[in-house]
């Protein structure tokens, strides 16, 4: 297959004749392939995602129309740095994924390093501790809010039997509203690394541990020298996808808490909820969008950087 | 990127990317609010409509459906069922908005009403009220009856719902309490103490008493002219004080538990399970009550008007002529949508009482004719479980005044800072005075920024 090209006469100088091929094909027929999957992305990703950006320079309450939106230019964005409320939820997603990720990495870990002895029944305990991540978060929430009931509930009597006479009352204070969200988050999600944590720890090649052991290292010396050093970057893959996640938690305070007791629950997630489903205010939690969008990249950034040349193997493109 | 002489640097497919979506921003508003220039089909005895309610099918809706098919049988009705709450109404308004087939839809609540109405999506429907004996007093200015706008009713409530005390009658006769009808606050926090410290009740009530509700109207989260909240005015502070002093003393369910177990949802299971001696709530749960499979008891409910703030003296109901029926402006079946409507008002009113729907075609001073809804309405056990003469007295009684919430403004926000407020004076995190403060100063900046974004 060919295709013939024609170029505009200049000059007075005879028309160019070229014939152009791609790997034998007419220039199109590749786009022809890729297009399904890039009409999807356009569609489903591109277009939503700078239509978010578009609507964060606008104040817009959807029900109005085409005739309703109005440009604001970066009045939503200002609006967002000087609103309290926004500084309030954005420190609250910190402290609720900067503690959840990182012990939830690091229980996944431990639950790892545990499952990949040869233990008896090890594969029926990879599947218990995977269940939390295939279960509904609504189910999940009903289990936790009979649980963490302050007075019935059996995480309390668990406490008051251990000698703690006034245990926390979890989601029913501002005090321990978030420290309970966190300990689902962490229960959650620790069984679903563990699983990938086995996965990268069976592909280690076991020869480095049994030189390491004819050297005489110790298993705490073999874990700080070979295990973690490989980890590494599947580690910093996790954190980063569970950071991610996490600052965008929704469903499980949406069902647990509603952002309450007060706002001690109200992360970022669900202050742009309240202010796009609840109050209409689309274009103002479009921009909050943003901004968290940017946090979380200036984030993943740091950490990419942190990691590169830390691991085993030297960068993520193998140049040790 | 190149392919042959067909070069897409980085900026071309940014800017296409860009056109495109701002093309798919302009594609997804839909269609905009016409006000009614939609081209016409059908009759008002034929046509396609699709109706939007929060009514589940098996609470009556279905039987009306039924009911209306026989009568018109070229007029085919789709129900589209959506739940009221945050989700299901923005649903509803991006089916809207979206131009997705909405020809008649249920508005629930005056924020909803005056959202929809004011974008344009609501039809005229002041002729067709006026046509109408059910629904003619809504057209008047009667300030206990509906919100006109520009003097235009755009909605027709269809449910009489006055706001009641429920009792546990067995409850208070074990006692030995008899509850005169015209009860004072104050007698209403002394027997509720009276039946918690002697054990016969876990906690009394479920909710507290809206005070300023009954003492201001419809409007009375907001000051005079809707530009500022009433967060400052005296009977606010009585309202929270006697909430905080009902939380403190047992007398109210504790926030702890609210929270602890979500039962913001279920509440009327304490009531019917005996536990608690009081149920504050308009007729709908007139329908748990009946419910002995679901909620099986034994005690009979008798009813009483929600206590007085003075004895002898005129006060607001907090409930109100709800579930209101609108018609989209861009219907293409207006008559058949308004055939729909005005079946639903009369014929199909007597489907809906099993759902615990009084008809809005009665009100206060009706009584007499409110005792013919008794089957639907209460069941077949009406005599047993229910102190019917309480409830007409109390339901339908001359001095009801019914409030309208004309002022919208930030309701939805108002009403979250005061849940969250609320919440943190109950749990002792906060004193009365922080709390109005606070709820003063964000709810009159919650209306000025609403009030500024017109």
């Amino acid at each position: 297959m060919t295709t013939t090209m024609e170029r505009p006469i200049v000059g007075g100088a005879p028309p160019i004749k070229r014939r152009r091929l791609v790997y034998g094909m007419k220039w199109w027929v590749p786009w022809l392939f890729v297009a399904p999957a890039l009409l999807g992305m356009v569609t489903f990703l591109l277009v939503p995602l700078l239509g978010g950006l578009l609507v964060s320079f606008t104040q817009w309450d959807v029900i109005s129309g085409l005739d309703g939106i109005r440009w604001v230019g970066l009045d939503n964005f200002t609006t967002a740095l000087t609103d309290p409320k926004f500084w309030a939820a954005a420190g609250r997603t910190v402290i609720y994924a900067g503690l959840s990720v990182p012990l939830t990495v690091a229980l996944g870990l431990v639950i790892a390093l545990a499952l990949n002895r040869p233990i008896p029944g090890r594969g029926a305990l990879r599947v218990i501790f995977f269940m939390p991540a295939v279960v509904n978060v609504i189910a999940v929430g009903s289990v936790w809010l009979l649980l963490l009931n302050p007075s019935s509930g059996l995480v309390n009597q668990g406490l008051r039997l251990l000698g703690w006479s006034e245990p926390p009352q979890w989601i029913a204070s501002p005090d321990s509203a978030l420290a309970a969200l966190i300990i689902m988050a962490i229960w959650g999600g620790s069984g679903y690394i563990s699983v990938i944590y086995v996965a990268a720890l069976q592909e280690m090649p076991q020869d480095l541990y049994e030189a390491a052991r004819l050297d005489g290292a110790g298993a705490i010396r073999q874990f700080v020298t070979i295990t973690w050093p490989a980890l590494l970057p599947m580690t910093m893959f996790l954190t980063i996808t569970q950071l991610i996640g996490r600052s965008q938690t929704f469903g499980l305070i949406a069902y647990m808490t509603s952002g309450g007791p007060g706002d001690s629950t109200t992360v970022l997630s669900y202050y742009m909820y309240q202010n796009g489903f609840m109050y209409y205010r689309f274009g103002y939690a479009a921009a909050m969008g943003v901004l968290s969008m940017l946090g979380v990249l200036v984030m993943t950034l740091l950490l990419w950087r942190y990691q590169k040349g830390r691991s085993l193997y030297g960068d993520e493109d193998g140049n040790g | 990127m190149s392919m042959g002489d067909r070069t897409f640097s980085r900026r071309s497919v940014l800017t296409g990317s860009l056109a495109a979506a701002g093309t798919a921003l302009v594609a997804s508003c839909g269609n905009s609010p016409s006000g009614g220039d939609a081209q016409t089909q059908g009759s008002a005895e034929s046509g396609v409509i699709n109706v939007w309610g929060a009514i589940t099918l098996d609470r009556g809706v279905q039987e009306l459906l039924d009911a209306f098919a026989a009568k018109y049988p070229d007029i085919q009705v789709n129900y589209e069922q959506f739940p009221n709450n945050t989700d299901g109404n923005l649903k509803l308004d991006t089916s809207l908005q979206g131009g997705a087939p909405v020809d008649v839809f249920f508005s629930y609540g005056a924020a909803a009403v005056a959202r929809r109405t004011e974008a344009g999506y609501a039809l005229d429907l002041t002729e067709l009220a006026q046509s109408m004996p059910e629904a003619e007093p809504f057209t008047s200015s009667d300030p206990q009856r509906t919100a006109l706008f520009d003097d235009k009713l755009f909605a027709i409530p269809t449910v009489y719902n006055p706001y009641l005390v429920y009792l546990n009658q067995d409850m208070l006769d074990a006692a030995g309490i008899d509850v005169p009808f015209d009860w004072t606050i104050e007698e209403f926090h002394e027997i509720a103490t009276e039946l918690t410290a002697g054990g016969f009740a876990e906690s009394a009530t479920y909710k507290s008493l809206p005070l300023a509700g009954m003492e201001l109207g419809g409007d009375s989260q907001f000051a005079a002219g809707g530009e500022s909240s009433s967060f400052d005015l005296p009977i606010w502070k009585q309202q929270f004080d006697l909430e905080l002093a009902m939380e403190q003393d047992g007398t109210l369910f504790p926030m702890e538990q609210v929270l602890a177990q979500r039962v913001d949802l279920y509440a009327q299971s304490y009531f019917l399970g005996g536990q608690h001696a009081f149920y504050l709530d308009n007729p709908a749960t007139l329908r748990f009550v009946k419910d002995l499979e679901n909620y099986p008891h034994d005690f009979r409910t008798t009813f009483r008007p929600m206590p007085y703030l003075e004895r002898g003296g005129q006060q607001w109901n907090t409930g109100s002529y709800e579930d209101a029926v609108q018609i989209n402006a861009n219907t293409s079946y207006p008559e058949a949508a308004k055939t729909f409507v005005q079946f639903w008002l009369q014929d199909g009113s007597e489907f809906m009482q099993t759902a615990g729907k009084v008809p809005s075609s009665l009100g206060p001073g009706q009584g007499a004719a409110a005792e013919a809804l008794f089957p639907r309405l209460l069941g077949d056990d009406y005599e047993d479980l229910f102190d019917t003469d309480a409830l007409t007295q109390v339901a339908f009684a001359d001095d009801i005044q019914m409030s309208v919430t004309t002022i919208t403004t930030a309701l939805t926000e108002i009403a979250n800072l005061r849940s969250s407020l609320t919440q943190q004076l109950r749990l002792g995190e906060i004193s009365v005075d922080d709390m109005l403060g606070r709820l003063k100063a964000e709810a009159d900046a919650a209306i000025t920024t609403e009030l500024a974004q017109g």
